[in-house]
């Protein structure tokens, strides 16, 4: 049986101006299954964003997108018309952003946001639509959702807003849930609450979740996989415990020195951090994007990287032996 | 490419102002006729892109026998001075009050901002055809009305200070001139202000259509030509002061 | 909310009373009101008469407050031509300027909407700039001018349309569209700004994401927000509209208030010119707190919940 998604070296470039082009995916590949949660983790401005609006194709009028492979369920998603992704978002495939605060449109209740979704894709009534949206924000953890619906999102708070978010992206029964970010925005206890949720919807939902995130605690918390991502590629991809005690890549380990993982450090180990920036890759750039901050680089980090597996769903980008 | 556009536009918008300046300043040495000179037996002569017109008269003549022309030329050295003039007493009354506004804040500013809505509530033409009908058409009232009318926009602009609303003003000020003419309570004729031209060739046009389309094209262009430059140097100001 | 009313409310009554003093000076502007009515071949016998007749020898203080105490309840005096209430005059002639201020309105709305969705969604290409240039163009042209050249081709050459008088609806088309050019360009740049700003937005990257169809998108979730600005501003330029009506109503003999005042001016009538400039401004006043319970109407989160 195929996964719900999958991706094979994903490529994006956005036009700048005046001809400087940025290479914002640089050949990343993952894969998603049903009922798991694959964290996608790496740094601001890594392409981890731009991956997900390119799989739904939602990427801004400058960007390219190519791939070897990019399927769900089964079905090509590069070939796929406009109409027939507009079809799948939304419904099959749905996403959830950042900013809960923007995201929602200020001119119409929530409850006439989540009701259009099920409309349009499902053809249902009002009524049912309503009842629908009903039922998921009790889902959600929403008290009165009968009040909530007949608000406007400007009277709830970001909390609030992003569960209505996960709940309108819940109303058409989706397999595949993207969250891009989803808690970064918001107060820290509620991005307990707000993980939580996830997580139990996943597990009850039997959805496929890919989450984005920079928070390696995140991760360790409700991660199935992890696939690591630097500098437009997947540099490192294992099951999360995997990763967390057998770290290959130079940069997943400089990360996992960086980052206080409850239950993972030691108390005797200084906390670590990655001297350097995360470069902007042009495209057409050839070997290693990590060569200039990794401790252990030399001359043949300047040619292609050969994918290298370290046992079982394991692989990651480096020269170095395993 | 939006800022190649700019570009033409801006030089486009730069040689017409360019062409009206110079036909403004050296009005008395390129009208081929004195402007006033009447020829009653060389009326409503035709254009030279159509039959039977007289090489004398390039543009032809209007129901006077004026040549038209000259009458054109005469006519830009008004718009522009009507423009420039208007612009500077506007933009002074303007300026100072929205200064003040801006810079005193408080109480001064709420004035100043009430003083702005009057102005806006007030219906300008009529005003302005009222004060010159009650204490007749010249050249210097008009300006000083249209000035003491027209300052809004430096009073917004100077509370929250940028540059390019000159451009604005002037054009304005010459499309209300020529309106304000146009309804015979403007510049006085025989002074061959545009938007005269067209009132007095009105009775004209269904049989001279030429006589109201030609100084309006130049009133058009002018005010064309404004916009555009004010456009260009928006662009230039407001692109680098962001 | 409702305190927000109030306080333009306040401010439009100041308004209306500072505009009622001007209207006022402006009439006294040139001296001696009877010698003007009187006319030219008056003896002083003549005007000392009208003077009595039209209070003109009371203090202007008391004229003033004369002036001032009428029209707020509404009698706005007597025209000296026609012999009759000034209010009565306006309220025959408003129809028609009426008509033709929301023909104008209706037919700027028809261009600009459709005109900025477009250029905004063909961001930067040559249909942007055609629509910015006909933006520009509109800001240059003569209203007067524009109105003599289409009387010719479509009242002269073509035939379609009555070029004068206010016999049919048809009568109010030219006018009306002569009228909407000096809005469009505004309402035009307005509304593409405000949709390229909205379809930039979070909110709209959420409706893609929800798989909506693009009409739904760009009619029902963009347009909804980039309008408010756009709507606020038509009950302005309206109000403008209004205002500039006299020259329109010239060219194309229409029996307006702004024809009316036009009139009055010629024939020295002032009871009428103060009473018009006082009633446009008030409308004016009127139009513009229109406008701001229309932006929060439309605004959900202006309306303080």
């Amino acid at each position: 049986m195929s996964a719900l998604l999958e991706i094979e070296t994903l490529e994006v470039d956005f036009a700048g101006r005046s001809g400087s082009a940025t290479a914002a995916v640089r050949g990343a590949s993952l894969a998603v299954e049903r009922g798991e949660t694959h964290c996608l983790v790496g740094e601001s401005g890594c392409g981890k964003s731009v991956t997900a609006l390119a799989i739904m194709n939602l990427l801004a009028r400058s960007g390219r997108r190519r791939a070897q492979r990019l399927s769900f369920q089964g079905q090509d998603l590069l070939s796929l018309s406009d109409s027939g992704m507009a079809h799948l978002r939304g419904n099959a495939m749905a996403m959830i952003f950042q900013e809960p605060t923007t995201s929602l449109n200020p001119a119409y209740t929530v409850g006439s946001q989540m009701t259009e979704v099920l409309r349009r894709h499902k053809g249902a009534s009002q009524r049912a639509a309503t009842d629908r949206a009903a039922d998921l924000l009790a889902r959600v953890g929403i008290t009165a959702p009968g009040l909530r619906l007949g608000q406007f999102p400007h009277q709830l708070s970001g909390g609030l807003r992003q569960r209505v978010m996960i709940a309108m992206a819940l109303m058409c029964d989706p397999q595949l849930l993207i969250a891009d970010e989803p808690t970064t925005a918001l107060d820290v206890t509620v991005q307990a609450q707000i993980l939580r949720l996830l997580a139990g919807l996943q597990r009850d939902l039997g959805l496929g979740l890919l989450l984005i995130t920079h928070d390696l605690g995140i991760v360790a918390r409700v991660a199935t996989k992890v696939s690591v991502m630097y500098a437009g590629e997947v540099v490192e991809s294992a099951n999360t415990a995997e990763l967390f005690a057998n770290p290959k890549h130079p940069y997943t380990q400089g990360l996992l020195r960086c980052v206080p993982v409850p239950g993972k450090i030691r108390r005797d180990q200084p906390l670590g951090s990655i001297r350097g920036t995360v470069p902007r890759i042009a495209p057409g750039f050839e070997g290693c994007a990590f060569r200039e901050r990794c401790d252990f680089a030399d001359e043949t980090c300047r040619h292609v990287i050969p994918r290298h597996s370290a046992g079982a769903a394991h692989e990651f980008l480096c020269r170095l032996p395993a | 490419m939006k800022r190649g556009f700019r570009n033409v536009a801006t030089w486009l918008g730069a040689l017409i102002i360019g062409v009206a300046a110079f036909c403004a300043i050296f009005a008395p040495l390129l009208v081929p006729h004195d402007p006033f000179a009447q020829d009653l037996g060389k009326r409503l002569l035709v254009p030279f892109w159509m039959e039977g017109s007289d090489p004398q008269h390039v543009l032809g003549t209007d129901q006077l026998g004026r040549d038209y022309l000259s009458r054109l030329i005469w006519g830009c050295r008004i718009s522009m001075l009507i423009g420039v003039t208007v612009s500077i007493v506007s933009g002074l009354i303007g300026i100072t009050i929205g200064v003040l506004g801006g810079f005193l804040g408080g109480r001064v500013d709420d004035a100043v901002l009430f003083a702005i809505t009057t102005r806006l509530a007030i219906p300008v033409v009529l005003v302005a055809l009222a004060v010159v009908g009650l204490l007749g058409s010249s050249m210097p009232l008009l300006v000083i009305t249209l000035g003491l009318l027209l300052w809004d926009r430096f009073a917004v602009v100077a509370r929250s200070t940028t540059m390019q609303v000159a451009t604005l003003e002037i054009a304005l000020a010459i499309l209300l001139e020529a309106a304000l003419s146009f309804l015979g309570l403007g510049v006085p004729p025989p002074l061959p202000s545009w938007g005269l031209m067209i009132a007095e060739a009105k009775d004209y046009m269904f049989f001279s259509p030429w006589v109201i389309v030609i100084p309006g094209v130049a009133l058009f262009v002018l005010v064309l030509g404004i916009n555009l430059l004010g456009d260009g140097l928006r662009d230039l100001f407001g692109a680098r002061s962001a | 909310m409702l305190r927000f009313l109030v306080r333009r409310l306040i401010v439009a009554l100041l308004v209306a009373a500072t505009v009622m003093t001007l209207a006022f000076i402006l009439t006294r502007l040139s001296g001696d009101l009877a010698t003007a009515i009187a006319g030219p071949n008056a003896t002083q016998a003549d005007v000392d008469a009208v003077r009595k007749a039209y209070g003109l020898d009371r203090p202007l203080v008391t004229q003033f407050f004369d002036w001032v105490g009428n029209a707020t309840m509404g009698n706005l005096g007597e025209s000296f031509f026609f012999k009759k209430r000034v209010s009565e005059l306006i309220g025959e002639r408003m129809p028609v300027t009426l008509t033709l201020g929301l023909t104008g309105l209706v037919i700027a709305l028809l261009v600009s909407l459709p005109l900025g969705i477009l250029a905004a969604v063909r961001e930067n290409t040559s249909l942007d700039r055609a629509v910015q240039v006909v933006a520009v163009l509109g800001q240059a042209m003569p209203s007067f001018w524009l109105g003599l050249l289409l009387m010719i081709v479509f009242g002269l050459k073509l035939g379609w349309l009555p070029i004068s008088g206010t016999d049919s609806w048809q009568s109010y088309i030219m006018p009306g569209v002569v009228l909407a050019f000096s809005a469009i360009p505004a309402l035009t740049r307005l509304t593409r700004a405000g949709m390229i700003q909205a379809m930039g937005s979070d909110y709209i990257r959420t409706a893609r994401a929800k798989g909506l169809s693009r009409a739904s998108i760009l009619l029902k979730h963009a347009l909804r927000n980039a309008a408010i600005p756009v709507v606020a501003i038509a009950a302005v330029q309206l109000g403008f509209m209004l205002g500039g009506s006299i020259v329109i109503e010239q060219v194309f003999a229409l029996h307006g208030v702004g024809f009316l005042a036009w009139e009055s001016i010629a024939k020295n009538d002032f009871p009428v010119v103060q009473a018009v400039v006082l009633v446009l401004a008030v409308i004016y006043v009127g139009l513009t707190m229109l406008a701001d319970v229309m932006n929060a109407v439309l605004d959900p989160r202006l309306r303080g919940a």
